[in-house]
């Protein structure tokens, strides 16, 4: 009984979701700049062009720029967040199931905190591994500013609220190689396969 | 002032260099360095114009630049920071619209005039990095609307203000003049309204009228037909259509009539 | 258990039954007309023609599969309200109201919408007649100097208002932010002679109706619902006067009309002329012989006649202030010859007799109407020539069907009492008639007034209630008609 109700509730989502899906046009991707050095000469509209450096889960100090080289799906979470972002972090994990173990080692996943307060590295090393996130999981922690001017770029508006928590947009996005945002979708519980199927066009 | 006798250069990127230049010329000539003013803004409550947050927010006391950043102001920082000249600027950081207006008013008018005129085609990655360079930071959207909602000098209705801005709405876009000549709040704030809207640092920045903690999704279509259910007053219209400006803007866009001003915590004053 | 098994069907055949149709009404609302085949890919690509009222775009001639794109520019523009003033209004395409769109039922659109630099605002658009998320306002929310773009497939046909859906929508509409879109059947509408663009909507201003100079918009006035203007194609006198459509007598016009509000209910009204069809709120619901169409705030008709007269028509809110004295009015001009038998002008002024105990001559005296030659015609041309006629002068009082008005017209569908006479109605036509009649078992009492058709017409007319009300097949010749009236 349950089941059916939850297959009709699917269906009628499924059926009736209008999403967002907006494919940008990837300006003039060269190939030959594909390296992950330092000195990499990103293309103009890359989102790596935003140079200031970030923490990985590991304390580690990195740059945007170090990830380029493979595709990213990156979006924008916090770990306090009860409903939406688990539930992001859930569509993640399907869009990888889709993937074979060999090509899952080919992109990345970049999860970046709104909580430039409560989600130090050390926190979101926990949260990856209660969510048993995988080896290909970067998440990241910034100052207020940074991820203010990174939220600009992808386009995820957020809010700040009283209590320390925020509101705020949830929404996907697939970088190439060099940075350079191909694919964007907003919404939760969105179809995996067109995100899928971006990763695969810049593999 | 016309070059080469008045004839036109077509390579873009020459003349944008030339134009520099002549902004150089401009400034050591017109003595730039004046200080741009700020006024202190004293802390007070504002109720937000999006429900869910109701009850009436406290805006800290803060600083606040007396007028628009000017072309002159622009300028400057620009030949101090390359990287922000037309030529150089990435793509992701500004469109490709940027600053196009100093072609315009200097290359296609015989005379130089403009430098006190607010600046406009400026992204907000641009203007963020502006009042950066000059020890400040953009005005948030609370600060801007609180400031912007004290009333002119002199009255004491709120009609007067009301008014002001359905006038500047309602006429036809026209030129732009020199900051400080519409009219001085009573913070002491000049053309809050009336010649250009303004960035301010969380322009993204949304609300929710659900509890938070349940569920962090936008309400969907606030900017369109179900704006109405999410405003804390759905008649207060010269309010909407600042929100539905900034909605409709993204980091890297530059729009014609599209400027901005700094702000400045007051701890950090010394 | 096994009770609870089956309840337990059943409840869940109930879910799914709920389901299906509210998925039904969520996604779909496509259930009577021909659905659109989704699959079908785009073989043809054509740019959409846009004009500007009362002007509509022609028809789509390329073969189904088509792919049409529509540039559609936002202009911020101050231009003329009434005469003396000015209003500053927000268009779709540089006049009020915007543009006209015209495409057909199953047509991909592929929608541009520019705002243009000098724009003061952003803007975005809701066509009604777009299946998605706030019409393609949600995809298209645009600052000055950008474009945005976004596809549609046209799902269901009919007329559609599309508007801006820009917060706060009520200003964006009350400043000139509308136009209609024609998704046509893919066969097209009967051809007429003239199609004509004209849309409602009111303006509120700071000052008074007619007040002079620049003219602020008034939100207090838009909150009470009380415009100072009301007015056809976005200015007083826009379509009349100088300005009015023109067509001739004979033609067949059809109008399509838009209410953009943004707060009144139009009561669509032609002076002077009858909507012999009317698409009813500019769907595909068809109500014939209407005298005024009520048009929602956001909604549409399209309303055909033909004009039969000379003179002049005045399409307006008959809602009446709003069209004398706050400008809803919109005028055809109709040219050509006179036509008499359908409106005389002033013929006679006589005494007038409450309790009129003699047969109402409506008709010129008999002379000048037998003394022209008699014409004889086929059935075919008897049967044309007749609907119209009794439509004109017959259908007022025994309706449509022919089925009469209860005890007070009698039928003529299958009339014993005409069958029975033997000048087969012809006199009762010339000369009108009254006194107690039966008619198929039922008494009638009352006058119908001689009606002042020619032989060859009263032959056409007979013809027809004969041939198409279930009488004896009868094909009456004008010759009948002339004898008959020589024997008086
Ligand atoms: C103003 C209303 C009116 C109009 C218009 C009118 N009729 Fe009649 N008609 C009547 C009435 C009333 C009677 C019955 C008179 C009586 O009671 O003696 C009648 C009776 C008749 C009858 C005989 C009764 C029957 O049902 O067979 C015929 C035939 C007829 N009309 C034909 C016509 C034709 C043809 C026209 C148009 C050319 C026409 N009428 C227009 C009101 C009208
Ligand atoms: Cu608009």
């Amino acid at each position: 009984m349950k089941k059916i109700l939850i297959l009709i509730a699917v269906i009628l989502v499924v059926g009736c979701q209008n999403k967002k899906e907006e494919v940008k046009s990837c300006c003039s991707t060269n190939k030959s700049l594909i390296a992950a050095q330092e000195t990499v000469l990103l293309p103009d509209n890359s989102v790596y062009n935003l140079d200031r450096k970030w923490q990985n889960q590991n304390g580690e100090k990195v740059s945007l720029a170090k990830l380029s080289g493979s595709p990213v799906i990156m979006t924008m979470i916090f770990t306090h967040c009860e409903y939406a972002c688990p539930m992001m972090v859930n569509d993640l994990k399907k869009i990888e199931a889709s993937f074979s173990e060999v090509e899952r080692d080919r992109f990345r996943f970049v999860l970046v905190s709104f909580d430039d307060q409560r989600d130090t590295p050390k926190r979101l090393k926990d949260y990856a591994e209660v969510q048993n996130l995988g080896k290909n999981w970067i998440l990241l922690h910034g100052d207020a500013e940074q991820v203010k001017e990174l939220s600009v770029i992808l386009q995820i508006s957020y809010n700040k609220l009283e209590d320390g928590s925020f509101s705020h947009a949830n929404r996907k996005l697939v970088l190439d190689q060099n940075g350079i945002i191909v694919f964007g979708q907003d919404g939760l519980q969105a179809n995996s396969w067109p995100v899928v199927g971006a990763i695969r066009n810049v593999f | 002032m016309l070059r080469n006798g008045g004839k036109k250069n077509d390579d873009p990127m020459k003349q944008k260099k030339d134009l520099l230049v002549m902004w150089l010329l401009l400034l050591t000539a017109s003595g730039f360095s004046q200080k741009t003013d700020m006024v202190l803004i004293p802390d007070g409550n504002f109720v937000p114009f999006i429900k869910g947050q109701t009850t009436s927010i406290k805006v800290q006391s803060f600083w606040m630049d007396e007028n628009p950043v000017t072309n002159a102001e622009f300028i400057a920082f620009v030949i101090a920071n390359p990287q922000w000249k037309p030529e150089n600027v990435k793509s992701i950081f500004a469109d490709k619209d940027y600053l196009s207006h100093w072609k315009d008013t200097i290359v296609n008018s015989n005379t130089i005039s403009g430098e006190k005129f607010p600046v406009v085609n400026v992204s907000w990655f641009a203007a963020n990095d502006y009042c950066k360079s000059v020890g400040k930071r953009l005005p948030t959207m609370y600060e801007w609307e609180y400031a912007g909602a004290s009333l002119p000098e002199g009255s004491n209705d709120n009609k007067i203000l009301n008014e002001l801005i359905t006038r500047w709405y309602s006429r036809q876009n026209t030129g732009l003049s020199n900051v400080g000549s519409i009219y001085r709040n009573q913070f002491g704030v000049w053309d809050m309204y009336g010649q250009i809207w303004e960035w301010v640092y969380d322009f993204n920045s949304i609300s929710s009228n659900e509890d938070s903690r349940n569920k962090e999704e936008i309400p969907e279509g606030f900017f369109c037909g179900s704006a109405a259910l999410n405003a804390s007053d759905a008649s207060d219209y010269v309010t909407f259509i600042r929100y539905a400006f900034r909605s409709s803007l993204k980091g890297e866009y530059t729009v014609r009539k599209l400027g901005f001003r700094c702000a400045k915590n007051v701890e950090s004053e010394d | 258990m096994k009770t609870k098994k089956i309840y337990h069907r059943k409840a869940i055949m109930a879910i799914w039954f709920i389901a299906l149709i509210l998925f039904n009404i969520r996604c779909s609302s496509d259930t009577e007309s021909e659905i659109v085949d989704l699959n079908k890919s785009v073989e043809v690509e054509v740019t959409a023609v846009l004009t500007d009222a009362p002007l509509v775009p022609p028809r789509i001639q390329a073969k189904a599969n088509t792919k049409v794109i529509v540039h559609l520019e936002v202009i911020e523009k101050t231009m003329r309200l009434a005469d003396g003033v000015d209003y500053t209004f927000w268009t779709f395409g540089g006049k009020v109201p915007g543009k006209f769109i015209r495409i057909r039922k199953g047509d991909q659109v592929e929608f541009h919408l520019h705002n243009h630099p000098d724009n003061m605002l952003p803007h975005n658009i809701d066509l009604h007649a777009v299946t998605g998320p706030g019409g393609g306002a949600e995809a298209s929310l645009i600052a000055p100097g950008k474009s945005a773009q976004f596809s549609f497939r046209a799902l269901n046909e009919g007329l559609y208002v599309y508007h801006c859906a820009t917060a706060p929508v009520g200003m964006h509409i009350a400043n000139g932010m509308y136009g209609l879109i024609l998704v046509e059947p893919l066969e097209g509408y009967t051809p007429v002679d003239h199609e004509f663009y004209v849309m409602q909507s009111e303006f509120y201003t700071s000052g008074t109706f007619g007040a002079k100079g620049h003219q602020d918009f008034d939100m207090q006035k838009a909150l009470d619902e009380k415009p100072d203007y009301v007015v056809m194609n976005g200015s007083v006198g826009a379509s009349a006067g100088q300005n009015a459509m023109t067509v001739k007598v004979g033609e067949t016009v059809r109008l399509f009309v838009g209410n953009a509000g943004p707060n009144l209910v139009s009561s669509f009204h032609a002076i002077g002329e009858i909507f012999d069809k009317v698409y009813v709120e500019g769907g595909s619901l068809i109500n014939r012989d209407v005298q005024t169409t009520l048009i929602p705030a956001g909604g549409s008709a399209i309303v055909e006649f033909k004009c039969q007269v000379p003179g002049t028509l005045h399409l307006v809110d008959h809602s009446i202030f709003r069209a004398f004295n706050k400008g809803a009015l919109a005028q055809i001009k109709v040219i050509g010859d006179e036509n008499h038998t359908v409106y005389s002008g002033k013929e006679k002024e006589e005494v007038y007799l409450p309790e009129g105990s003699a047969i109402q001559h409506i008709s010129s005296p008999k002379t000048t109407v037998s003394q022209q030659a008699v014409p004889e015609k086929t059935l075919e041309e008897r049967l044309a020539a007749g609907e119209i006629l009794y439509k004109q002068n017959c259908m007022a009082c025994h309706m449509e069907n022919g089925n009469g008005i209860g005890g007070t017209f009698p039928p003529l569908m299958n009339s014993d009492f005409l069958q029975a006479r033997p000048d087969k109605g012809i006199g009762i036509v010339l000369h009108g008639l009254q006194g107690e009649i039966t008619v198929n078992g039922n008494n009638y009492n009352n006058i119908m007034p001689a009606v002042a058709l020619s032989d060859d017409q009263t032959a056409s007319v007979l013809t027809y209630i004969f041939n198409k009300f279930n009488n004896k097949k009868e094909l009456i010749k004008g010759a009948d008609v002339k004898e008959w009236r020589e024997k008086e």
